[in-house]
C-alpha cells in the first residue's frame, strides 16, 4: 500500500480573492505565499531537495531568537492558561471550516476543522493529525476513506461517512465556489457509503495526485448541513469557535471531546488581529500577545534582538516568480527569456529582499516534490552572456515594464531589486507597481511582464494550477505552440510508477528550466514569532506558518 | 443679525455643506477603479455571477437613482450594507464609532485645557524663560509628523527602552471603550502632542493681543484687580479666536485617527477606513466620509456659536 | 459668519498689512529668523547637493537589510539593504520639491480667490468662499488616500490634492487682509481712472496684503510637508522604493530597534525643516506685529 504518490491537486483553491480582498494582510508577504500554498501543500513522497547549490535540504531547519525552547528542554507540557496570536487580518475575514479568504483565516480554520489526512515534515502524506484511518487506493481514479474510529465533532456528534459525503459536495457546489479547480474532478455521483466510516470516491478521470488534494489543510470535514453562516461553528479540531468579530479577533475553546488523547493542553485560544506587520511586531515586543503569524523579513532581527522572544522559521517550498508571456514579444524569443534569467543576481535576492530568509531557486518550482531535478546546473548571473542573448535577439536596450501589486509586500521589492539588476546589462525595467484590486482583476494573467506569488506543491500541482493554458492562473501563457508538454502532463497523471512518472516529469521541467516563462529566483522561507514561554512548537519545513499553527494549536502549552 | 437669526443660517449652511460634500464624496467613490463586484466575489466569479451582483449592489440603475438612494437611506438611518460582510454598516461600524469618539474625546479634554494653560501662561511671561521655551518646544513638537512622535514612544515606552505601556490597544467586541485605559495612554499622548503645540500658540498670540487691547487697558487704569482682569476680562475674549483652532483640531482628530489607529492598532473608524478603500466598500468609505465631514460641520457650529457668546465685543455687534 | 473669518493665527492678518520689504528686514532683525532660515538654507542644500555627496547609488545593494555594522556603510543598511545614508541624502529633493509645488498651487488659486472675492463682495464674494467652506469641510487625508487609490500614486496627484486642500485656508486669510485694502482710497482712485480690475488686483490691493501672505504662505509649506511625508508614511509614494524622507520613515519604523538611523535621519529632517519653515514664518509674524503696533503709536 503505497499512500505516497505524486497526487496532484487540482488548481489552487484558494483564489485570488484573498489577494484582491485581504488588501491589509498584504503586508506580510509570507502570509500570501503561505496562504496560497497551504492550499495543497507540498510534494508527496519524502524527499529532501532545495535548489543545487544550496547546502539547505528538504528537512533543514533553523531555530533563532534568544532563549532555548525545545521542549525536550522545558519539561512537561502542562495545561490550562489563553494563548494570545497576532496575525494581519481586517474587516474582510472569514470564518469558515473549507475556505479562507485572508491569511488571518487560516489560524481559524485550522482551530476548529481538520482534514482527512496531513503532511509530515518531510512532506509525506499521513494520517497523523488527520481523520482517516487509512485510504485505499487500488486505481489512480478509485479511492476508498475509512474514517478514525471515535472522532466526535464539538458537539459530540460522531463523524460518519455521510459527512465525509457532505464536505466533499460542499466543496464541490459551484455556487460557494470553495474548490472550482476540483469540479473537473469530481461530482456527487462518484462519492458512494460504503458503511458508517467508509466512502469510496470514484474520480472523472486518473489523477495520481489525487491525495495530495486530501492533505490540503482546506479540505475539511464538517457535519452535514454545515454553512458558514451557523451561529454554533462545529468541527472535530482542538478548539471550537466561540466568538468572532472580523477585524477584531476570534475566541477559541478547548474541545473536551478531542479525539487526540491529551490535547489540547490550553483552555482556549484568542486570535486577534492587526492592521500592519509593524504593530504586529510591537505588540509581541512589548507582551500584548504571546505569538505571532509572519513576521516581515527584515525585521527578523528585531526579534532576535530580544531574549524573552523566539524567532520560528521553517523552510518551505513557497517561490515568487518574475513571469513573462511566452507568447508575447519581446519574450516570444526563447532568447530574451534566457538573458532575462541570466541578469537575476540570486544570491542578492535572497539577501535583499528575504533578508537572508529563504534559498536560491533554480527558475523550477516543486522543490519538495521527489521528481524535483536537483542536478540541473544552478542558473546564476552572467551579464555579459545576457547581453549577447539580447543581442542576438536584436533587443539591446530592452525598455520594459514589470508590474506589482501593492498588497503583496515582496514583490514590490522583488520588481525593484530586478530593476536594479537589469541596468547593468542596459535593459531597462519600469517597476509599475498597481492596487491589489486591480493588479489581480480583468488584466491579471494578461500581462507580459510581471510578477507573482506561489506556495509549496508537487510539480504536477503546480503545472495544474499554472503552466497550462487553460490552468486556473496561465501566468506566462506556457506552454508555446507546437509543444508536447500538456500530452506529457497527462500522460503524467494517468502513471501509478513513480520512477516512470518522474521520468515523463523530467521532460516537462527540462523544457521550462530550458525556455520557461518563470524566473524564479528564491524560495522564502515562513518566518514566525513567539515569547520564550511558549512550548511546543517545532521548527521544520511546513506548508503552514507557527508549525502548522501547533497543528490547530493543540501541541502548544505555557510554561508557567 | 440676531444670535437665532445666526445660528439658524450656520445650521442651514452646515447642511449645504454636507449635502456637496454626499455628492462629491459619491462621485468619487464611482471613479475608484477597483469593481466591487468583483472584489466580492473573487478571481473565480463568472460573468453571469458578476452581472447578478452588479443588479444586488444596484450598479445596474442609473448613477442619480443610485445616489438618491443612498442620500435616503443615511437621511433614514439606514446608510446600507457592508460590501465584504453584507452586515449593515451600523452594526459593523458602532463599536468603532464609538471607540473612535471616545479616543477623540479623552485627547481633546486632556489637550485642549492643557494648551489653554499653557498658552495663557506663556502670553503673560511673554518673552520671558517659560514663553521662549514653550515656544521652540511646541514648535518642534508641531514640525515632528504624529507618526514619528508615535513610533518614537513606542520605542521608549512600549517595546525598547521601558515596558510601562503597552504598544497597541486591545478593545474587545462588545467592551466599553475604556475597557482599555492603560492601552489608550500612547495613542492619547500622540495625539494631545499633535494638538497642543498649535492651539496653545494660538492662545498666547490671541491672549497677548487681548491683553494689549484698549479694555484691558482700561480695566487696568480704573483698577481693577489683575486677576480679574485676566480672567473676566482677557481669558473670554481670548479664547473666542481659539475656540476656532480648537474646531479646526477636532476635525484633525478625527482624521488624524486614521494614522494613529494604524500605529497602536486601534479598532476605530481609521483602520476600518483604510480596510474599506482598499477593499473598495463602498458604502463603508460613503458612510465615513460623511461622518468625518458631519464632525467637523458640528464643531466649527459649535465653535462660531461659542465665539460668540463668550467674546463679549461680538455678542453686542450681533444684538 | 462674515464676523468670523479665518481664526487669527499669530497676529490678524487685516490689521498687519505692512509691506513684505520692511517685515523682512524686521524679521532678519530676530534671532528665530535667522536660526530658521539657516536651517532652511542648510536642509535645502543637502537636498540639493545631497546626491553628488552619496557615496552609493539611490537603490543600490550594500548588504542584508537592517545592520548598523556595515562595511563602507557609515549608518548601516536600511529594509531592503541600502546604504541609509545615502538614502537619506537622495531623499529631500523630492519632498521638498512636492511641498513647494503644492504650495505654490495653493498660494496661486488661494490668492486669486481670496482677492477676487475681496474684491467683487456681495454675492460672488459669499458664493467664492462658501465653496472654500465646504472645501474645507473635506477629511482631507481620506480626499489624498481616495484620490491616490483612484488615479494612482504620481506625483502630480499629490500636489494636486495637497494644494486643492490647502487653498480654502489660503483664500480666506487673503480675503480676510484684502477686505480693508478694498475700502482704501487708492483702490477707489484707481476704479475712477478705469483701471482694469486685473491691474486693480494686482498692483494694488495684492501688495498691501503680501504681508501676511507671507506668513500664510509659510505656515502652509510648512503643513505640506508634513502632510506629503504621512502621506508617504501611509505608503503613497510616487515610485516604489523612490528615496524620499516620508517613505522612509515608513519602511524603516519596524526596525527601529536595531537600525533606528533609518527612521531619525529622515524624522530629524522633516522635523527641522519643519521648524525652520516655521520659525522663520514666526519671525515675520512677530515682525509684522510689531510694525503694527509701531504705527499704531
Amino acid at each position: 500500500m503505497d499512500h505516497r504518490p505524486q497526487w496532484l491537486v487540482p488548481g489552487r483553491v484558494i483564489s485570488r480573492r484573498q489577494l484582491i480582498l485581504g488588501g491589509t494582510s498584504a503586508a506580510a508577504m509570507a502570509a500570501f505565499l503561505a496562504a496560497c500554498g497551504s492550499d495543497d501543500g507540498g510534494a508527496g513522497s519524502g524527499t529532501t531537495a532545495g535548489g543545487a547549490d544550496t547546502t539547505a535540504g528538504g528537512g533543514a531547519t533553523t531555530a533563532a531568537g534568544g532563549a532555548d525552547t525545545t521542549a525536550a528542554a522545558a519539561g512537561s507540557p502542562q495545561s490550562g492558561g489563553t494563548l494570545r496570536v497576532g496575525v494581519v487580518g481586517s474587516t474582510n475575514d472569514i470564518v469558515d471550516g473549507q475556505f479562507i479568504v485572508a491569511k488571518a483565516d487560516q489560524a481559524r480554520l485550522i482551530a476548529g476543522w481538520e482534514p482527512l489526512v496531513s503532511y509530515d515534515a518531510d512532506f509525506n502524506v499521513v494520517y497523523e493529525n488527520a481523520l482517516a484511518e487509512e485510504i485505499e487506493t487500488t486505481a489512480a481514479d478509485l479511492y476508498v476513506i475509512r474514517l478514525k474510529e471515535g472522532i466526535v465533532f464539538h458537539n459530540g456528534k460522531p463523524v460518519t461517512a455521510d459527512d465525509v459525503i457532505y464536505s466533499f459536495q460542499r466543496r464541490l457546489d459551484p455556487d460557494l465556489g470553495l474548490a472550482p479547480a476540483l469540479i473537473p474532478l469530481l461530482d456527487a455521483s462518484g462519492l458512494t457509503k460504503v458503511d458508517d466510516r467508509t466512502v469510496q470516491v470514484q474520480l472523472k478521470q486518473p489523477a495520481v495526485t489525487f491525495i495530495n488534494g486530501l492533505a490540503e489543510y482546506i479540505a475539511t470535514v464538517v457535519p452535514v448541513g454545515y454553512t458558514r453562516e451557523d451561529p454554533v461553528q462545529i468541527g472535530t479540531g482542538p478548539f471550537q469557535l466561540e466568538s468572532f468579530t472580523a477585524g477584531a479577533e476570534s475566541v477559541h475553546k478547548k474541545n473536551p471531546n478531542y479525539w487526540d488523547t491529551g490535547k489540547p493542553y490550553l483552555d482556549e485560544v484568542q486570535i486577534i488581529d492587526f492592521a500592519d506587520p509593524a504593530s504586529l511586531v510591537n505588540a509581541l515586543s512589548s507582551g500584548d500577545v504571546d505569538a505571532i503569524v509572519d513576521v516581515p523579513f527584515a525585521q527578523a532581527s528585531t526579534i532576535s534582538a530580544d531574549s524573552n522572544l523566539v524567532l520560528l522559521e521553517s523552510e518551505a517550498g513557497s517561490w515568487l516568480p518574475i513571469t513573462m508571456a511566452v507568447d508575447q514579444a519581446p519574450f516570444t524569443d526563447p532568447k530574451v527569456r534566457q538573458a532575462m534569467r541570466l541578469i537575476v543576481d540570486r544570491e542578492q535576492m535572497v539577501e535583499r529582499v528575504l533578508s537572508g530568509h529563504g534559498r536560491v531557486a533554480n527558475d523550477m518550482y516543486g522543490v519538495f516534490d521527489a521528481c524535483y531535478p536537483d542536478d540541473f546546473p544552478q542558473r546564476t548571473q552572467d551579464i555579459e552572456q545576457a547581453k549577447q542573448l539580447l543581442a542576438d535577439a536584436g533587443q539591446e536596450g530592452l525598455e520594459i515594464d514589470l508590474f506589482a501589486p501593492d498588497d503583496t509586500a515582496g514583490l514590490p521589492e522583488l520588481a525593484a531589486a530586478f530593476a536594479d539588476q537589469a541596468k547593468e546589462a542596459g535593459v531597462t525595467v519600469n517597476v509599475k507597481v498597481l492596487d491589489g484590486g486591480t493588479y489581480w482583476g480583468d488584466e491579471y494573467t494578461k500581462r507580459t511582464f510581471a510578477t507573482s506569488f506561489w506556495g509549496t506543491r508537487p510539480y504536477l500541482n503546480q503545472v495544474g494550477a499554472g503552466s497550462l493554458k487553460e490552468s486556473t492562473y496561465p501566468e506566462t501563457h506556457w506552454p508555446p505552440e507546437g509543444s508536447n508538454f500538456e500530452a506529457l502532463y497527462f500522460e503524467a497523471l494517468a502513471e501509478t510508477d513513480d520512477a516512470a512518472r518522474c521520468e515523463i516529469i523530467r521532460q516537462m521541467q527540462q523544457q521550462e528550466y530550458d525556455e520557461g516563462g518563470n524566473i524564479i529566483a528564491v524560495f522564502n522561507s515562513l518566518l514566525d514569532a513567539h515569547k520564550a514561554e511558549v512550548q511546543g512548537l517545532v521548527a521544520e519545513p511546513n506548508v503552514l506558518n507557527l508549525d502548522h499553527f501547533g497543528r490547530g494549536f493543540k501541541n502548544i502549552w505555557l510554561q508557567t | 443679525m440676531g444670535l437665532l437669526k445666526f445660528v439658524l443660517w450656520r445650521v442651514a449652511f452646515g447642511i449645504l455643506t454636507l449635502f456637496v460634500v454626499s455628492v462629491v464624496v459619491f462621485a468619487l467613490t464611482q471613479a475608484l477603479p477597483s469593481d466591487p463586484a468583483r472584489a466580492i466575489l473573487g478571481r473565480d466569479a463568472t460573468p453571469a455571477s458578476l452581472a447578478a451582483k452588479r443588479v444586488e449592489l444596484g450598479f445596474d440603475k442609473p448613477a442619480v437613482e443610485q445616489y438618491t438612494d443612498w442620500l435616503g437611506g443615511l437621511l433614514t438611518g439606514d446608510p446600507g450594507r457592508s460590501f465584504v460582510n453584507g452586515e449593515p454598516i451600523m452594526d459593523f461600524l458602532g463599536d468603532r464609532i464609538k471607540n473612535s469618539l471616545f479616543l477623540m474625546v479623552v485627547a481633546a479634554v486632556v489637550s485642549i485645557p492643557l494648551s489653554i494653560v499653557v498658552g495663557s501662561y506663556a502670553a503673560l511671561r511673554r518673552d520671558k524663560t517659560f514663553d521662549s521655551s514653550t515656544s521652540v518646544v511646541t514648535l518642534v513638537l508641531a514640525s515632528m509628523p504624529d507618526f514619528v512622535i508615535g513610533a518614537l514612544l513606542i520605542v521608549l515606552f512600549a517595546t525598547n527602552v521601558a515596558h510601562v505601556v503597552p504598544a497597541t490597544v486591545r478593545i474587545r467586541p462588545g467592551s466599553a471603550p475604556w475597557s482599555d485605559l492603560k492601552g489608550i495612554i500612547l495613542p492619547v499622548a500622540v495625539l494631545t502632542l499633535a494638538v497642543v503645540p498649535y492651539v496653545a500658540r494660538v492662545m498666547r498670540a490671541s491672549m497677548i493681543e487681548v491683553l494689549e487691547s484698549d479694555y484691558v487697558e482700561m480695566a487696568r487704569l480704573k483698577g481693577v484687580p489683575e486677576r480679574t482682569v485676566l480672567w473676566r476680562h482677557a481669558m473670554p475674549n481670548a479664547i473666542g479666536p481659539t475656540l476656532q483652532v480648537i474646531a479646526l483640531n477636532v476635525a484633525y482628530l478625527a482624521g488624524g485617527v486614521i494614522v494613529v489607529e494604524s500605529l497602536f492598532n486601534y479598532t476605530g473608524i481609521g483602520l476600518a477606513l483604510r480596510d474599506a478603500v482598499r477593499e473598495v466598500n463602498l458604502p463603508v468609505v460613503q458612510f465615513l466620509a460623511m461622518f468625518i465631514a458631519a464632525i467637523y460641520v458640528v464643531t466649527n457650529l459649535l465653535a462660531d456659536v461659542g465665539t460668540i457668546l463668550v467674546t463679549p465685543r461680538l455678542r453686542t455687534r450681533l444684538t | 459668519m462674515t464676523v468670523l473669518d479665518e481664526p487669527i493665527l499669530l497676529a490678524d492678518p487685516a490689521e498687519t498689512a505692512a509691506s513684505p520689504r520692511g517685515m523682512w528686514r524686521t524679521a532678519l532683525g530676530l534671532w528665530r529668523t535667522r536660526v530658521g532660515l539657516g536651517l532652511l538654507a542648510g536642509l535645502v542644500a543637502l537636498a540639493v547637493i545631497g546626491p553628488w555627496l552619496a557615496p552609493y547609488g539611490e537603490t543600490e545593494f550594500v548588504g542584508t537589510p537592517n545592520l548598523r555594522d556595515v562595511e563602507g556603510a557609515t549608518l548601516g543598511t536600511d529594509y531592503f539593504g541600502q546604504d541609509v545614508l545615502s538614502r537619506f541624502l537622495y531623499g529631500g529633493r523630492s519632498i521638498l520639491v512636492l511641498a513647494v509645488l503644492s504650495t505654490a498651487l495653493a498660494l496661486v488659486s488661494g490668492v486669486t480667490i481670496g482677492l477676487v472675492a475681496a474684491y467683487s463682495r456681495g454675492l460672488v464674494d459669499n458664493v467664492l468662499m462658501r465653496l472654500m467652506d465646504i472645501n474645507l469641510a473635506f477629511p482631507q487625508l481620506l480626499l489624498a488616500l481616495v484620490a491616490l487609490t483612484t488615479i494612482g500614486p504620481k506625483a502630480w496627484v499629490i500636489v494636486l490634492v495637497v494644494g486643492f486642500t490647502t487653498m480654502p485656508r489660503i483664500a480666506r486669510v487673503t480675503r480676510g487682509a484684502a477686505v480693508p485694502v478694498v475700502e482704501r482710497d487708492f483702490v477707489s482712485a484707481a476704479q475712477a481712472l478705469g483701471e482694469s480690475r486685473f491691474r486693480i488686483l494686482r498692483s494694488e490691493i495684492l501688495p498691501n496684503v503680501s504681508g501676511p501672505l507671507l506668513v500664510e504662505a509659510n505656515l502652509r509649506l510648512t503643513y505640506s510637508i508634513a502632510i506629503i511625508a504621512a502621506l508617504g508614511f501611509l505608503g503613497f509614494a510616487t515610485s516604489v522604493n523612490a528615496a524620499n524622507w516620508g517613505l522612509m520613515i515608513q519602511e524603516n519604523k519596524g526596525a527601529v530597534s536595531v537600525q533606528p538611523w533609518g527612521m531619525i535621519l529622515p524624522g530629524l529632517a522633516i522635523a527641522l525643516l519643519t521648524v525652520g519653515t516655521g520659525l522663520v514664518g514666526d519671525g515675520l509674524a512677530r515682525a509684522a506685529a510689531g510694525i503694527d503696533r509701531k504705527k499704531a503709536t
